[in-house]
């Protein structure tokens, strides 16, 4: 992530985080705006950041080149460093990390108190989002999760801490993946609610065949032969598209804040 | 239930038929909630006990609506509810592409749309017709084409389909998915097809009776019957009609008209009669077989793949039970019961569903099944959502609306409180014997006044005893004219305002017994004064409980109820004689009636008689300058679901 044109928003104030993290804490809990730790940023030049964005935590942010981040999502990196790939669509008021508020899900033994501290190691967790990730609009991403690139986390949906996405997969609307819960590439998570009425399905990459019921002897070789991954390779030109005008709309105004 | 509270339902009167006299009940049955408390609680409870309505009966959910729902015909002068008409298919169209099918091809073809629309075989999302040409380099040409599921990212690929053409995909599709050989066959998709349809069974036969297997066909697909699921269909059909056309019987077959075809056949006859002149009884009814000398033919089965037989292989549930067991199947791979259900009998796994043509819907009008004339009609295009006559019951039926009063700090019974002062009560949440005061709002939609009287039953029916009383029974409610006539012509309108404005005033407003709270143009509020009764009495006294022993206490008496039989009859005769206030907590405590489930849902049965005089335009000649007035009156109970009684 850390590209010779990146841009060092705010130099890493880790000194005085990690000497006054504790009565941070206590300040933060009185919600008090100039006590927000800041975390390091790195974002890359072609970066677009809507004005809006909260950024909050003591580990470093960084935002890969080309990633649009829409307007109100919040980024925290109380538990660990964040990272964002490249090309990546942050949906608004989405989530990634946890906030340190008592209110929050965040009921692990993680609590930020415990992980803040750069000395105590083990319990700093990295969340990571790859390249070419969409997160839409109020998708909660939790702290320790990794999302491989080119994932689909649709609205509402959860991924709770530990957990794995893999590469083109989706997780639907409203769906949960459970803590360091594992979804292999290509596999779609859909349906209601967290466990029974989830269902999973896996994309089709190759060619396929069709099976005795779907064709009675007619589909001709011909016919065959276009493979699954072209629908995916599709997907991610539109979503191309859809970056390049995001950029035009939010970028507006969201270079005035990184100057 | 389902409803946030407060909500209203409405009883139609069909439930209780013959329709007993409306004026008849007014007197006897419902007690006015009027300003005298005590004294007639007791005297009329053999008369209320047949008359009140009681929402918790079981009888009560078959005629119970919500007010939106409930249609009026003007020339019954009557609420009519889903069960009092009758429904006219008007027109069948695709929700999709909003394109009419004529009936005829509905009977023909089946109800699903038969152009573009399908849904997704996986999640039943609607499927886009999308193009590959961006992606597959085919450059200026355009295509192929994919239906593609916007949710679950399925797509015609995922079962090895793409189409040519964006345009008439159910074609293309059945035409791949049927047998390539049939020519007839090939028209024969119409994989939902109704199987009343004449087109089914038009397919003759096909002559040749085995057909190696296709080239481009996978090696599971090798028995003999090729022919695809919806055209083996039409050859058995055709193949059953043959038959039976052969071995029936002449015209002057007695039993021909009175039986089906099935009965009439003599071969048919012939075999049931074989049964019972076998061997040991031929020489008791010998005389009978020599009867029936010009033998009929006997119907016989399918043979052949062209007459629609298939013989499954003798491996064939091995092999699907290993493919199931296999890595690359999984729980995923195999298709859930709600995905097989309109799909092949022979679809097991997810790769075997075909997408969905969109199923159709109808618009319809409806007619009152008792004097038959038009209550609803919609216009008939399909993207038109107006209709041409839509008599809504509430037009007619003034619109009720509750909301609380704030709660008093003191628990008088006539007691008055502001509204900033003051909580309003939680409804999911009422205080037992904690009175509260509810806001009845009628809103009447007529263009004629109305005189409105209400009654309830002193104390709810059920086991939980609430007492109600309505301060204000009988009152009227202005027509709904035009506002700006009323503007103009109101002598005082700021009497009206500052009456409004009494309710946010900072002064106290105190509800009196007898007169109206609140009155507008054409609406009138009164005050309904509830006191919730007590759900249960506990060993301990009331609120030391804790939490938990409050559930172990319901889930008991939910236990009792699922196991007792008499419930309903039980707590019946229980509401009969209701003791008045606090005794009745012991009352359920000692006797053995069991709780309902949501039984500590008050809702509170209003009875509502209304009043008022129409231009009769029915039968009057329009000559004269000032019409005919005539009386009219309407009545029913409606249920007011207030809230929920705390534990
Ligand atoms: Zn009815
Ligand atoms: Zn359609
Ligand atoms: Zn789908
Ligand atoms: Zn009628």
């Amino acid at each position: 992530m850390d590209k010779p044109s990146s841009q060092h928003l705010k130099p890493p104030s880790s000194a005085i985080h990690h000497h006054h993290h504790h009565h941070h804490h206590q300040q933060r809990v009185s919600s008090s705006s100039s006590a927000t730790p800041r975390p390091p940023l790195t974002v890359h030049a072609s970066a677009t950041v809507a004005d809006t964005v909260v950024f909050q935590g003591t580990h470093p942010i960084s935002i890969g080149a080309g990633t649009v981040i829409h307007p109100r999502a919040k980024l925290y990196s109380y538990d660990g460093p964040l990272s964002i790939g490249e090309g990546c669509i942050i949906g608004e008021k989405s989530s990634i990390g946890a906030s340190p508020t008592p209110t929050s899900t965040t009921t692990t033994p993680t609590t930020p108190t415990t992980t803040s501290g750069s000395s105590e190691a083990p319990s700093i967790v990295k969340t990571r989002i790859s390249n070419a990730v969409t997160i839409a609009p109020l998708a909660i991403v939790f702290p320790g999760a990794y999302i491989h690139s080119a994932a689909i986390v649709e609205s509402s949906a959860t991924i709770h801490r530990g957990a794995s996405v893999g590469s083109h997969s989706k997780i639907c609307g409203g769906c949960h993946v459970p803590p360091n819960g594992n979804i292999p590439d290509w596999t779609v998570v859909w349906g209601v609610g967290s466990n029974s009425g989830q269902r999973r399905r896996k994309r089709t990459t190759g060619k396929i065949v069709p099976s005795a019921v779907v064709a009675a002897g007619s589909v001709t070789p011909q016919q065959q032969g276009v493979e699954g991954r072209l629908i995916e390779d599709a997907r991610l030109v539109v979503l191309q598209r859809e970056r390049e005008t995001l950029v035009h709309m939010i970028g507006g105004s969201a270079t005035a804040r990184r100057r | 239930m389902s409803r946030p509270f407060p909500y209203t339902y409405i009883s139609c009167p069909c439930v209780e038929r013959p329709v007993s006299d409306p004026s008849r009940k007014k007197e006897t049955s419902p007690r006015k909630g009027s300003s005298q408390p005590a004294p007639e609680i007791n005297d009329n409870d053999d008369e209320e006990e047949e008359k009140d309505f009681d929402p918790r009966s079981p009888r009560a959910n078959f005629s119970l609506y919500p007010p939106e729902q409930l249609l009026y015909c003007e020339d019954c002068h009557q609420i009519k509810c889903p069960r009092c008409i009758t429904e006219e298919i008007v027109c069948w169209y695709c929700p999709s592409c909003l394109f009419e099918t004529p009936s005829s091809m509905v009977r023909s073809e089946g109800n699903r749309c038969a152009r573009n629309c399908f849904s997704c075989p996986i999640c039943t999302a609607p499927l886009a017709v999308s193009t590959l040409e961006n992606v597959s380099g085919s450059g200026s040409q355009q295509g192929p084409w994919v239906l593609s599921c916007g949710y679950c990212m399925w797509t015609t690929l995922d079962i090895g389909i793409k189409f040519d053409k964006p345009t008439n995909i159910r074609n293309q599709l059945s035409k791949m998915t049927e047998s390539s050989r049939g020519r007839q066959m090939s028209r024969a998709y119409g994989d939902l097809k109704s199987p009343l349809s004449p087109l089914a069974t038009a397919y003759s036969t096909v002559d040749g009776p085995e057909v190696p297997p296709d080239d481009g066909k996978p090696p599971a697909d090798e028995d003999p019957a090729v022919l695809g699921p919806d055209a083996r269909f039409a050859a058995l059909k055709a193949f059953y009609r043959n038959q039976l056309s052969e071995t029936s019987a002449s015209p002057n077959d007695p039993l021909g008209t009175d039986f089906g075809a099935g009965f009439s056949s003599p071969g048919a006859l012939n075999r049931i009669m074989s049964l019972y002149t076998s061997s040991t009884l031929s020489g008791l009814y010998g005389g009978n077989s020599k009867k029936s000398k010009p033998k009929p033919l006997m119907m016989r089965e399918a043979q052949t793949a062209s007459e629609g037989l298939k013989l499954a292989a003798s491996d064939a549930e091995d092999t699907i039970i290993q493919r199931m067991a296999s890595d690359d199947c999984g729980w995923e791979g195999l298709a859930s019961s709600e995905q097989r259900v309109f799909q092949f009998p022979e679809a097991r796994f997810v790769e075997d569903l075909l997408p969905l043509p969109t199923l159709l819907r109808t618009k319809r009008s409806k007619r009152c099944k008792s004097c038959k004339h038009i209550l609803v009609k919609p216009e008939f295009k399909p993207q038109s959502t107006r209709f041409r006559i839509r008599l809504i019951a509430l037009s007619y039926i003034p619109l009720t609306t509750i909301r609380p009063l704030a709660v008093s700090p003191s628990s008088g019974v006539t007691s008055s409180t502001t509204l900033l002062a003051a909580p309003t009560p939680d409804l999911n949440a009422l205080q037992p014997l904690q009175p509260i005061q509810i806001l009845l709002t009628l809103k009447n939609h007529m263009f004629d006044p109305v005189r409105v009287t209400l009654g309830t039953p002193s104390v709810t029916p059920g086991a939980v005893a609430t007492k109600v009383t309505i301060l204000c029974p009988q009152f009227d409610i202005g027509a709904n004219s035009d506002v700006w006539d009323e503007a103009l012509q109101a002598s005082n309108p700021a009497d009206q305002r500052s009456s409004r404005s009494g309710l946010t005033g900072g002064y106290e407003k105190v509800a009196e017994a007898g007169k109206v709270w609140d009155k507008g143009r054409n609406w009138t509020t009164v005050v309904l004064e509830v006191v919730p009764g007590l759900l249960e009495r506990k060993t301990g006294t009331l609120n030391t409980k804790e939490k938990k022993d409050e559930e172990d206490a319901k889930d008991a008496r939910h236990a009792r109820d699922a196991t007792s039989d008499g419930g309903w009859s039980d707590s019946d005769e229980n509401e009969t004689t209701p003791p008045p206030g606090h005794g009745l907590g012991l009352e359920t405590q000692s006797s053995p009636a069991p709780a309902q489930p949501d039984e500590d849902v008050l809702e509170i049965p209003v009875f509502v008689r209304m009043e008022w005089d129409s231009e009769n335009q029915m039968e009057q000649p329009v000559a004269k300058g000032k019409p005919e007035m005539v009386k009219r009156e309407l009545a029913y109970w409606m249920v007011l679901g207030v809230g929920r009684i705390e534990y």
